[in-house]
């Protein structure tokens, strides 16, 4: 994965919080009506996080409004949007859902 | 006051009755099932002239409350052995209950096998008629058949599956537009409807009494509840979830939990998950344009619209609706990611007259046992196919999972009271597990959905992994839905209406402005109880046991990946599910 590391979005801490400086790199879906703030098609997207980001935080960065966000996971486990996040994790993110 | 139609195929003879006091109250599948209770004998084979096949719309159908428009059917199982309902969303059960009738009966079996005979029903009266041209006919031809003799009318009817006998033969119902699309799919009640020599039924309304309301101010207070609680619900909004992107929406999530099963229930992620998403259904509906429409409602009166109707690349109609247990089924669970593939398979299932879960789940087993290499959707369309053509093939897969994996001596075998299990791995979501498991209907997701708990947070959040507290939320789950499969209302209704309290209680008001009685909640509990209770009885009397109350052994022992997990529910705890 290291290939394309250098084009990956990289995405800082908030301003306030004292900089690392070291990075993790993660996996973002978002997926039904939230699929509208991916920059592009082709999920999931690889990013590169500031060490210390929460998945809330990851999402804000998208721009993705947190009240639209119902179920959050990191790898393959229901989570919270406090959660911080570390190397390899795969996020997803959905609206409300349901189906049968 | 309504009806009960009797149609003798011995005899053929038809005969109306009123609806004796006892069933007065019952409606959908409150009354199939107890009437299958009270006249069949549970040791008949479930082809032969002691049978029934009993259709019966919900209690509020035919009103003008939100998403009622279903009719459960029921008779003995010749899939599992047992007691069975499934029911559809479908303008058929509308006029039936316009036209008064509770409950439609058919009993014995006609002297000649080869006869087929199609019943018309009006308000002027009953009428069977010798339909031999439909001999053998698929499904497509039927409707378009039925859609130009009796225009303006509902159908019914069974394809060439349901005339053989096969276990996976389902009852198939007309959609808005008389597509052959909405199916009383499960438990092969089409075999024992097409095996009574029934190719189809029509009904038309016009001039029926309609649907009196006892109570017509409780009612109107009741439907107003019901449609706000599904105008504000996230997941049934207009533009919402299932409005947007159909039941489909489910495959990311469930991949996302790892709850998926994939390739036969050997992993509960699947890598082409995205490829057959409800988010790339949707937007290849609109990149294709033409005939192809999200948001499409199986019946008038639903403000959901959870159906869709799936264009070729050319903009053609290819099939509808591409939903997400025939999506998985047919998709992730064969290993295949090709959404044209999916589509046309749901288009022969539908026009042969058979189950999509069972046929997807057949086909994993089949795949299993190496009739084809997973993943491959061509060599998969081959195999649907032998089941139209009857070949000895086809009659094997014809016959379901359990029947094909003891064919081939396959191992893992994803079936209860052999019937295929629905789209969600047991291993990784442990309440629907349990409900698959006790259910007198076989491994039934419907029968009570504890995802909306455990994976979408409907109602409270629980730990799909977790052994712990599953008893109990299955056990509500599999009552709360008994009393709404016999109400007559969609399942998807239970999304806003377990979120939004004064929904359910629309529900129940609605009942009550119909049927004249002053039901609460907990009669919900009471009334769903009592329907379980019979339908056990009648299993227990068929020869079920505790031990038809256990999930197959492989998920006992094989962990499933991604979590390593196995299915962890203590024998113990599953008898005392529907323990009551
Ligand atoms: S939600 Fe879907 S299945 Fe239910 S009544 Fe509406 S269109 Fe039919």
């Amino acid at each position: 994965m290291s290939r394309a590391k250098a084009t990956r979005p990289r995405i800082l801490r908030a301003a306030g919080n004292e900089a690392t400086g070291r990075f993790v790199s993660v996996t973002l879906s978002l997926y039904a009506s939230l699929g509208r703030f991916a920059p592009g098609p082709g999920q999931p997207m690889a990013v590169e996080v500031e060490e210390g980001l929460t998945l809330g935080e990851l999402l804000q960065a998208f721009r993705v409004p947190l009240e639209e966000v119902k179920l959050v996971f990191v790898n393959h486990r229901a989570t919270v949007l406090e959660r911080v996040l570390a190397e390899g994790d795969r996020v997803g993110a959905f609206p409300p859902v349901a189906g049968g | 006051m309504g009806k009960f139609v009797r149609v003798d195929m011995s005899t053929l003879k038809v005969i109306t009755e009123q609806v004796p006091e006892k069933y007065r109250l019952l409606g959908g599948r409150g009354l199939t099932s107890n009437l299958v209770a009270d006249e069949v004998d549970p040791l008949c084979h479930p082809l032969g002239p002691a049978n029934k096949v009993v259709f019966a719309p919900g209690i509020v159908t035919g009103t003008a409350a939100p998403s009622s428009g279903r009719i459960s059917v029921g008779a003995k199982s010749p899939l599992t052995g047992g007691i069975k309902e499934s029911n559809a969303g479908t303008p058929f059960s509308q006029k039936l209950a316009r036209l008064g009738i509770k409950a439609l009966v058919f009993e014995g079996l006609p002297a000649d096998p080869k006869k087929r005979y199609l019943l018309e029903l009006t308000a002027g009266g009953e009428r069977l008629v010798e339909a031999g041209d439909l001999a053998g006919k698929g499904l497509e031809d039927t409707f378009a058949w039925l859609a130009r003799k009796y225009p303006g009318q509902a159908y019914a009817g069974v394809g060439p599956a349901g005339e053989t006998g096969l276990s996976m033969a389902g009852v198939c119902f007309n959609d808005l537009e008389n597509r052959p699309s909405r199916y009383s799919g499960r438990g092969g009640l089409g075999a024992v409807l097409g095996r009574k020599g029934i190719k189809a039924i029509v009904v038309d309304d016009s001039g029926g009494p309609g649907v009196p309301l006892s109570q017509p101010e409780i009612f109107a207070g009741g439907a107003r509840k019901v449609a706000e609680a599904l105008g504000q619900h996230g997941v049934t909004k207009p533009g919402g979830a299932l409005n947007s992107y159909g039941t489909a929406v489910l495959i990311n999530l469930l991949n996302e939990v790892g709850g998926l099963p994939t390739r036969n229930f050997s992993s509960g992620v699947f890598e082409g998950a995205g490829k057959i998403s409800g988010e790339t259904l949707a937007a290849t509906i609109k990149k294709r344009g033409g005939k192809g429409l999200t948001g499409h409602r199986c019946h008038t009166g639903c403000p959901i619209g959870c159906s869709n109707v799936y264009p070729r690349p050319n903009g053609q109609e290819h099939a509808s609706c591409v939903e997400y247990e025939s999506d998985w089924a047919l998709g992730a669970n064969c290993g295949i990611d090709n959404l044209d593939h999916i589509a046309e398979m749901i288009r022969m299932c539908n026009d042969y007259g058979i189950d999509t879960i069972e046929t997807g789940v057949t086909l994993g087993v089949a795949m299993e046992a190496g009739l084809a290499k997973f993943g491959d959707g061509n060599r998969a369309i081959e195999l649907v196919k032998e089941i139209g053509r009857n070949t000895p093939l086809g009659r094997i897969l014809g016959n379901g999972a359990a029947f094909t994996g003891r064919a081939f001596g396959v191992l893992r075998v994803p079936t209860v009271k052999g019937q295929g299990m629905p789209a969600y791995e047991p291993r990784s979501v442990k309440g629907i597990g349990v409900t698959f498991v006790t259910s007198p209907m076989g491994a039934d997701h419907t029968a009570g959905y504890t995802i909306a708990s455990e994976i979408t947070g409907v109602g409270g959040k629980t730990d799909p992994l977790s052994p712990k507290d599953k008893v109990g939320l299955s056990r509500n789950f599999q009552v709360a839905t008994a009393f709404i499969d016999a109400s007559g209302y969609c399942l998807f209704i239970a999304f806003a209406i377990i979120d939004i309290p004064s929904g359910f209680v629309g529900v129940v008001e609605t009942c009550n402005g119909v049927l004249g009685t002053a039901w609460t909640m907990d009669d919900v509990t009471r009334i769903g109880q009592e329907i379980l209770r019979t339908e056990i009885a009648f299993n227990r009397k068929a020869g079920f046991s505790a031990a038809d109350d256990r999930p197959p052994e492989f998920m006992r022992r094989e962990k499933l990946p991604p979590h390593g997990s196995v299915f962890d529910i203590s024998d113990k705890d599953l008898d005392e599910v529907l323990n009551f």
